[in-house]
């Protein structure tokens, strides 16, 4: 009860420095012994602050300027002797890290808990890893297993039919998701050992057929999903070394948005989402019910998954439809989709945090444990984390859309021309946002409750 | 497809634009019948001012000095209404300040 009462007051807090800076330091909301506030409260809290910073960003209307921030770079060359040690040290260590994991899947402790493989798989690299990826660099392409071991191969270089686009990573994607969600592939090594083992054999038979910049292009699905997370953060590499910038600042830059690439961030988006709703005690009764009237459950969870991707991309065109209105333009619905799509990489990357970061530290000391004695079977020790950091992932969740808006709103001055129309363009978005926040936080608030029939 | 602003014209050097391509979007003005279009990239639009604002910020290299002029009235109308509308936002971000901590306090005394 104490920590909604934290998130209320740090929401608060934030929601007044964006009117007045000087009344969040001097108010002291926190020294007043008030009651709890009960969680829908803080819900709104948490739409009002996103509602809130887009008033905020608006009266930023000054394009240079956004550009200058949005722009700014710290260039750190590095000399192509290290780069390359650098690059061939990391494709070994990756390499070998790959047997390593699919060896003791199959070869150390039955029971997941102090089985290596388990840890590092789920708390090192879809945990840890993955938030690295985002709040530091892309560090993938260096490390990629599997892209390393097709370079090695032959290759025959079929046409990657262009139709089909990003479509296979979509479905990839979606496809994991669902696979972690409904199979105990999360706490079974021997059935890690198979998907891993699966997966290494599909990626490079693709790689092999298609050769591996179409197959790691368009359909290798965990690839696609570090580039775009890996889009947010603030160490890019480029042609001579690497360039610091601020948090996000890269997805502001107007490019050319390719056509496909809307239908996979949505899908990352919703794939976040997904996880945690499943785990939610609502989510529980709704299965036990639907599967009491004969839904079987491995296709409840399969629609559910379909169903909330088709939402997700059916209101995400609504509003980029409303956008266009809004801001009285002639660009496309679609364009405009294609357009902003980026900015939802921030809310996709919060969320990932919030749901993750608590899930990493605590078995970040078993995760060391089993990895320094991969063989032997260890008890579980749990790092302990303190009562206030539940109230952390709320402020996570609202931070990934504070990223989003200000993302949004750099991209809308340079779709739309003037100031007033690219402030017009945000207000379906905006609107979305508030909701999406609300969501979010309840999800990420819920006790966990195991998804039932699988 | 994408709109290049080189300052080749040195008439024109002291206007600044962007200092990267802009790409030039997809557009779709079916069912608009008064669309006015850039000269430039052709990209239409649903009023002249907007032309105008869009000429001056994507193509200040290229545009004559009479575009340049229509530019800077269109920015100069807009900045009243933008003044307008921002009042109307500080109102807004006030209002919503406190609405906030007044229900704060209201919820967890009531509650």
């Amino acid at each position: 009860m104490r920590t909604r009462r934290l998130v209320a007051v740090v929401l608060a807090v934030a929601l007044a420095s964006f009117v007045d800076p000087a009344m969040a330091h001097a108010s002291g909301l926190g020294s007043q012994d008030a009651g709890d506030a009960p969680f829908w409260f803080v819900m709104v809290t948490g739409g009002g602050v996103v509602g809130g910073s887009f008033l905020f960003a608006t009266l930023l209307t000054d394009h240079e300027a956004i550009r200058m921030v949005n722009a700014w770079r710290l260039r750190v060359p590095v000399d192509g002797r290290l780069r390359r040690a650098v690059v061939a040290l990391a494709g070994l260590a990756s390499v070998a890290a790959l047997a390593g994991i699919l060896y003791v899947a199959f070869a150390g402790p039955a029971n997941g808990q102090s089985n290596a493989a388990v840890l590092v798989v789920w708390a090192g690299w879809w945990a840890g890893y993955t938030i690295s990826v985002y709040l530091l660099a892309d560090t993938w392409p260096l490390v990629d297993p599997w892209r390393r071991i097709a370079g090695l191969l032959p290759r025959f270089d079929r046409r990657y039919p262009e139709r089909f686009g990003s479509w296979p990573a979509v479905a990839g994607l979606l496809g994991l998701v669902w696979l972690e969600v409904v199979s105990p592939v999360s706490e079974n090594p021997r059935l890690l050992g198979v998907v891993v083992a699966g997966y290494t054999v599909v990626t490079l038979a693709g790689a092999v057929v298609f050769g591996p910049d179409a197959w790691f292009g368009h359909v290798d699905p965990i690839a696609h999903a570090f580039r775009f997370f890996g889009r947010i953060a603030p160490v890019q590499r480029t042609d001579d070394g690497l360039a610091v910038g601020l948090p996000a600042s890269t997805l502001a830059h107007p490019s050319e948005p390719a056509r496909d690439e809307t239908a996979f961030i949505v899908a990352l988006l919703w794939a976040t989402t997904y996880d945690g709703l499943v785990s939610t005690g609502p989510w529980a009764l709704a299965a036990e019910f639907l599967v009491g009237v004969g839904v079987p459950p491995l296709l409840l969870y399969l629609g559910l998954l379909v169903t909330g991707y088709a939402l997700f991309r059916f209101v995400y065109r609504v509003a980029s439809a409303r956008a266009r209105e809004s801001a009285e333009s002639l660009v496309s619905p679609g364009y405009v989709a294609r357009w902003f799509a980026p900015a939802l990489l921030p809310i996709a990357a919060g969320y990932h945090v919030a749901h993750f970061l608590g899930y990493f530290l605590q078995l970040s000391e078993q995760l060391l444990r089993t990895v320094s004695a991969p063989l032997t079977t260890t008890t579980i020790s749990l790092v302990s984390l303190p009562g206030w950091f539940s109230s952390l992932q709320l402020v996570f969740v609202v931070a990934g859309h504070l990223f989003a808006i200000w993302v949004a709103h750099a991209l809308s001055f340079e779709l739309f021309p003037g100031r007033l129309q690219p402030i017009r363009s945000q207000y379906p978005f905006t609107f979305v946002m508030i909701f999406y926040t609300m969501t979010s936080m309840w999800i990420i608030a819920q006790p966990y409750t195991p998804p039932p029939y699988v | 497809m994408t709109a290049t602003t080189d300052t080749t014209d040195s008439e024109s050097e002291k206007r600044s634009g962007p200092t990267f391509e802009v790409p030039v979007p997809e557009t779709d003005a079916s069912g608009v019948e008064d669309s006015v279009p850039c000269p430039y990239c052709d990209r239409p639009f649903r009023r002249e001012r907007l032309r105008d604002l869009h000429v001056g910020e994507v193509h200040p290299a290229e545009c004559t000095d009479e575009e340049y002029a229509a530019y800077e009235t269109a920015l100069d109308d807009e900045k009243d209404d933008l003044f307008t509308f921002h009042m109307q936002i500080v109102v807004t971000l006030g209002l919503l300040f406190f609405v906030f901590v007044f229900s704060y306090m209201g919820v967890v005394t009531l509650l």
